[in-house]
């Protein structure tokens, strides 16, 4: 007599009530979440700072656009990490898996935002160096 | 027996718990959080040996920093090594989730958060250090303004 046990068999057997990978991301929704309402703070301030620069300096102008700059290059990445780890609290609170996927396509943006400006970054201190070379020569 | 019961507790051995549309946006994300990490290491390590070097350039011009290394030595070794361990978090989270695009096992995606998750939680404690520091430091500099006004 062949008997089957469900238990045995990890596909058919009925899945815990939340796979241990969806409560790692869960914790780490938490984290994000606290770290974009902090970069959210820093954008404002830096938002508020160009606006301070404007009021008190004499060349007030140039600093109030770097401070507005700096703000503007903040908020996109500080959005995206805010939109993902939302996403993932949604999709905690719904079980919808299109909030899921949504919260994976901003992940891929923030991760893409963060390369490209990696790669400016980099352009711009390879541009200064040879720039430096040129003019040391 | 135990091993059935993990696998359970992930969720079954292959992937189900996620749409194949998130498990491709997944997997697309993995070279640029890799490109992320390895940045990651090329800016801290690059930073260290700057600062190394513009250290062993300013004892050379005779400035003296005192015997041993310089605060601000031991200080940018420390942020080199804790950008080093975050770095390798991302790394990690990007390797496996590579692999889960290969294999389609459900350990290779909880592997692949479980290091996300370790990333963002020293990424966090960080945040809350430096937060607490630049509190304590605008509170002392306030004191210490106040104490010199009168």
């Amino acid at each position: 007599m062949e008997t089957t046990d469900s238990s045995l068999n990890p596909i058919s057997a009925p899945a815990a009530e939340t796979p241990l990978l969806l409560v790692e991301l869960r914790q780490s929704a938490r984290w994000m979440k606290f770290l974009s309402i902090v970069g959210f703070i820093f954008v404002g301030l830096a938002a508020l700072g160009g606006l301070l620069m404007l009021a008190i300096s004499r060349f007030g102008f140039i600093f109030t656009i770097v401070f507005f700059l700096f703000g503007l290059l903040g908020y996109f990445p500080v959005m995206f990490l805010f939109q993902y780890a939302r996403g993932v609290q949604n999709h905690q609170q719904t079980g919808d898996m299109d909030e899921l996927e949504n919260a994976f396509h901003k992940q891929k943006a923030f991760w893409k935002y963060i390369g490209v400006i990696m790669i400016i970054y980099l352009v711009v201190i390879l541009i200064g160096i040879l720039t430096y070379i040129a003019k040391a020569q | 027996m135990e091993e059935i019961i993990d696998e359970l507790a992930l969720g079954g051995v292959q992937s189900d718990v996620l749409s194949a549309k998130a498990v491709a946006t997944l997997t697309s994300t993995a070279p640029w959080i890799k490109f992320s990490a390895i940045m990651g290491y090329v800016v801290s390590v690059g930073g260290l040996v700057l600062n190394v070097s513009t250290g062993s350039a300013y004892r050379s011009m005779g400035y003296n920093f005192g015997s041993g290394a310089s605060p601000n030595m031991i200080f940018s070794v420390i942020v080199c090594g804790i950008a080093i361990v975050t770095s390798t978090y991302l790394l990690l989270y990007a390797l496996k989730l590579e692999q889960f695009g290969k294999s389609n096992i459900q350990r290779d995606l909880y592997e692949a958060f479980k290091n996300q998750r370790i990333y963002y939680t020293i990424t966090g404690v960080l945040c809350i250090i430096y937060l607490a520091v630049l509190t304590l430091g605008l509170i002392g500099g306030g004191v210490a303004a106040l104490m010199m006004a009168h």
